[in-house]
């Protein structure tokens, strides 16, 4: 007798929730083991990774405020792969967004006050498609890997951050940063530190997530997404659109890196993203590619982080590696889970 | 395994209790404080936190740091504290700062450079939260500065470097190319050309604080072009550790890291906050504290030099106890003229000195470091 695996004839919605929702909770059960084994009584440290982030009305902002970046990241991840690209990107593309922001506020032209938020937005959506471009277009011309060449680019666009904020744009008083936005290129705030980018976030994953619907451009991308040779036997522009969902990506997280810049630190600086990018890898397969829902998991995960800091300051011993381990262990998870979902063990007797 | 299974199960077994103190699990120290004497209205207990821009781990920067906390739980029964480790430079701060101020912590330490900015928006905020910011130059009335003369300890070990290289190259892992950075390095230039006029000290930046990989990588590339001594300014041990891996010499920097590198160890100029931390506990406790900035030497015990290794021969050792004497006692000043610029430009001339402000703002190398800041 052994075991082998069978695929479902079906895989169902609750079958689905059913799982995600498991996971939660055993992702829960192994942070509880965590704690306790530092030493931290595990209900209580629970309480405060719950606490922390929804329990006030200034946890429930910094929560918000840590959705923003999370969330463009994770459209960007999530749209690539739409047509099967995996776009490891997202960090790169972040912080070309912000370089071109920034670029824009400190030595740009002298635009019409009006004028300065959209443009500082454009800038940075322009600075992220133009950088997921790039491995797009080595993609269809060069057929080079684009995980290898998202991922590498990553680091040559934060060294291209460091060489400005530690050469050219470096701050006066000798520190790497740059000087402070002038007040007109910082976008408004809405409530606390939580700046206008969670609207426009949202908006984005309205509009993307009924553009994949609703339009030819959406039928399109789908049916590239599901197989490249029937959308070239149907006569879609496989490579075009390729391109252009790659720039749209990037552009996303472009917005994530100006948002960053514009709307919270009103500078550049090295470490403007502690890992966004990669965060979002997680967050788009947590949402199983589900362009609305990757805005609803990246605000669990910036109560996570948020939660976490907390759970440091009430348990000193419980060290910052611990929230990054719950992340791994939801997403280890998640997608166990969901494998179980769509296949099942099955007893052979005797066979081959 | 089942050591850990059945330790999980009796804290489980000890939920009740745990759930019973849901609702006020920040306060978990014991209070065994004594009232304040006169009936001041001092809090019984001062809660103090921490921010690290490391892990506690890091074997440098933060761990010096977490000792001088550790030391202050020991010293005053009425302290209380928590810390943070490997918080984000940055705005990023900004949300942490206000989750300690919200919480009724008493003072708030943060740790490094990064951190200035989002420590003054929300000391602005919290009028009542004493705030000391390590190595920054904005102040407020609740914000104090403070910061060691380091290079006083780089200059003796740049002094050890100096005379016991064969090759008369050093090397040294630079961080942030920053004024304090610059200076220790300069410092440590000033001290190795003391004992050998021609000895030059080649530098490789790696744009960050802690970074074992970066840093190791650094070292690795300074040996390869011919430095036998390595030093670093960064805060991990990776430096010593890929030293002694090539069989040259190293010194530590932040806190004494012998233990990883015993073969290739000479030295480490070390920092000791408990010196600041003490006396600001206090005052902030007695209502006397007042903003302003701090920056002491070898004179306070704030910076030293850690106990010299068997490696340093004996005669090295007295000549170096001699020059730290001199240090303290204000006889020898590192950055005294005569010294030229690395482009050979005199910096000053003999018997001047620089001003704390002209230290503070050092923006380039020294004649003898091998390397740029980068513009």
């Amino acid at each position: 007798m052994s075991l082998k695996l069978e695929r479902r004839a079906d895989t169902s919605l609750p079958a689905e929730a059913l799982v995600l929702l498991a996971s939660i909770l055993l992702a829960t059960m192994v942070g509880a083991v965590v704690f306790a084994a530092v030493g931290a009584p595990p209900l209580s440290a629970l309480w405060v990774l719950l606490r922390e982030p929804f329990g006030s009305s200034f946890g429930l902002s910094e929560t918000i405020l840590k959705t923003i970046p999370l969330a463009f990241c994770a459209l960007a991840v999530a749209l690539a792969l739409k047509i099967d690209m995996w776009n490891i990107g997202a960090e790169g593309q972040l912080y070309m967004g912000a370089l071109a922001g920034s670029w824009l506020a400190l030595h740009g032209p002298n635009l019409p006050t009006p004028l300065r938020l959209p443009a500082i937005l454009l800038a940075g959506a322009l600075g992220g498609a133009v950088w997921a471009a790039i491995p797009a277009m080595l993609k269809v011309y060069g057929d080079v890997n684009e995980i290898i060449s998202t991922l590498m680019l990553n680091y040559v666009a934060i060294a291209w951050v460091e060489y400005f904020v530690y050469g050219p744009w470096k701050g006066a008083d000798g520190f790497p940063y740059t000087a402070t936005f002038h007040e007109s290129w910082q976008l408004p705030l809405l409530y606390r530190r939580v700046h206008v980018g969670i609207l426009l976030v949202l908006a984005l994953a309205l509009l993307l997530y009924w553009a994949e619907r609703r339009t030819a451009l959406g039928y399109e991308v789908r049916v590239v997404g599901a197989s490249v040779r029937n959308a070239h036997y149907g006569g879609i522009p496989v490579l075009s659109r390729l391109l252009l969902l790659m720039a749209v990506a990037g552009a996303a997280a472009g917005l994530a890196g100006v948002g960053e810049v514009s709307g919270v630190e009103h500078r550049l600086h090295a470490g403007i993203s502690p890992g966004y990018g990669y965060t979002a890898i997680i967050i788009a397969f947590l949402a199983r590619r589900n362009l609305l829902a990757t805005v609803g998991v990246a605000f669990i995960f910036a109560a996570l982080v948020v939660g976490g800091d907390g759970l440091q300051m009430a348990f000193p011993q419980v060290s910052s590696a611990v929230v990054q381990l719950l992340q791994g262990t939801l997403l280890l998870l998640v997608l166990t889970g969901g494998f179980f979902t769509r296949y099942r063990l099955v007893r052979s007797r005797g066979g081959r | 395994m089942f050591r850990h299974l059945f330790k999980l199960f009796t804290l489980f077994s000890s939920l009740l209790p745990a759930f019973m103190m849901l609702s006020s699990c920040a306060g978990q120290a014991p209070e065994q404080a004594s009232p304040g004497s006169e009936g001041a209205p001092t809090p019984q207990v001062l809660k103090v936190a921490f921010l690290y821009v490391g892990p506690v781990g890091d074997a440098g920067w933060s761990w010096a740091y977490d000792q001088a906390r550790k030391d202050l739980e020991q010293q005053f029964p009425w302290v209380e504290t928590t810390y943070l480790e490997s918080v984000p430079e940055g705005a990023g701060a900004e949300r942490v700062l206000t989750q300690l101020a919200e919480k009724g912590y008493d003072l708030v330490f943060a740790t490094s450079f990064g951190y200035m900015d989002p420590v003054i928006q929300v000391a602005e905020r919290y009028p009542g939260v004493t705030f000391m910011h390590c190595s920054g130059y904005k102040r407020a009335a609740n914000v104090g500065t403070y910061f060691g003369r380091m290079y006083q300890a780089k200059y003796l070990a740049g002094f050890i470097a100096g005379s016991m290289s064969e090759t008369g190259k050093l090397g040294y892992v630079a961080p942030h190319p920053i004024p304090e950075v610059i200076r220790h390095i300069n410092a440590f230039n000033l001290g190795a050309r003391a004992a050998n006029p021609l000895a030059t000290v080649n530098v490789v930046w790696t744009n960050s604080w802690f970074d074992p990989g970066k840093e190791k990588e650094a070292a690795l590339a300074l040996l390869d072009a011919g430095a036998d001594i390595i030093a670093t300014g960064a805060d991990s041990a990776a430096p010593l550790q890929a030293a002694q891996g090539r069989g040259a010499l190293a010194m530590g920097y932040d806190s004494d890291g012998r233990q990883f590198a015993p073969q290739a160890f000479l030295t480490a100029p070390v920092w000791d906050w408990s010196v600041i931390y003490r006396e600001v506990v206090q005052q902030v406790r007695n209502g006397t504290w007042k903003s302003s900035d701090s920056w002491t030497g070898m004179e306070s015990g704030l910076v030293k030099l850690a106990p010299l290794s068997d490696l340093v021969p004996p005669e090295l050792q007295e000549a170096v106890a001699q020059k730290q004497e001199a240090i303290v006692s204000g006889e020898l000043k590192v950055f005294a003229g005569p010294w030229s610029w690395q482009d050979g430009s005199p910096a000053f001339a003999q018997g001047e000195l620089p001003t704390d402000q002209q230290l503070l703002a050092m923006n380039t190398f020294a004649q003898g470091v091998v390397g740029a800041v980068p513009r």
